[in-house]
């Protein structure tokens, strides 16, 4: 963003504000869409009870283990969110000059990245590393898991690809014009503005 | 710029839903269950990133 400029939310008024909303927007529809996947033919992607094993292991009941994973799921989707709009969000401008800009388009996009990244990090490290050291077995780069194959892989992008579209749309600063000038208001608010007889 | 996002919103949603199709079609067959489940959840992905795409390009065409 250019100095001297100020940023308007979707959601909230400061960038933490508005990613910790956001976060919690995506990982919430993510983590309930995994839950619906079995409906559309495919594996069921329970973060919750997987985060319950991997902290508590397979001692307690299915409820305590999805509950306490779920807490946990929850706090990292959240994080992940926040470290998005806070470092990854303005560093990504810097990085790709297209990227630049503060619109919708490319909030969205960068969004995406970064849910794409994330499916990265889980598929090659989290998922090998982690999941298969409390004996789940997953072959690398997520190429099975369990009794199920190569379509788990495939699943962890739409359930990564559902959070960072989520995290982009939600997400969304723009610039709103020059800081101590008044923003100028959208076609829909000057519309409103003369239709109510204001000036 | 407006028409060309909203071209190819339609064309990763149009490609989405024939991938899906496709994975839907074959994921009952007992030895294609992986590739099919593949495709669907492929083609889930190409309708979504379509559909988010037309979403952030339409506050910009007002």
């Amino acid at each position: 963003m250019a100095e001297g400029t100020a940023a308007r939310y979707l959601i909230g008024k400061s960038a933490g504000r508005s990613g910790l909303i956001s976060a919690l927007i995506a990982t919430h529809v993510a983590t309930v869409s995994g839950l619906w996947f079995a409906g559309a033919r495919l594996p069921k992607f329970d973060f919750n009870t997987l985060n319950g094993y991997l902290y508590l292991g397979f001692t307690r009941s299915p409820e305590v283990t999805f509950v306490v994973g779920g807490v946990i799921h929850y706090m990292n989707g959240i994080l992940w969110g926040l470290i998005f709009a806070l470092v990854i969000h303005p560093t990504m401008g810097k990085w790709v000059k297209a990227l630049a800009p503060l619109t919708p388009i490319n909030n969205y996009l960068k969004g995406l990245l970064w849910g794409w990244a994330l499916w990265i990090i889980s598929s090659a490290i989290w998922m090998p590393l982690v999941i298969a050291s409390i004996g789940i077995p997953v072959g690398p780069f997520l190429t099975s898991f369990g009794t199920v194959g190569v379509q788990a892989v495939f699943t962890n992008l739409l359930w990564h690809t559902i959070y960072g579209l989520h995290l982009g749309l939600f997400f969304n600063p723009t610039i709103a014009g020059p800081l101590g000038a008044k923003a100028m208001p959208t076609p829909a608010a000057a519309s409103a503005t003369v239709a109510l007889g204001g000036r | 710029m407006v028409r060309k996002i909203t071209l190819a919103s339609a064309g990763l949603v149009l490609l989405g839903i024939i991938v899906t199709a496709a994975g839907a079609v074959i994921e009952p067959t007992a030895n294609l269950r992986d590739a099919g489940q593949s495709l669907i959840a492929l083609g889930l992905t190409f309708l979504l990133v379509g559909l988010g795409l037309f979403l952030s390009s339409t506050p910009e065409a007002a």
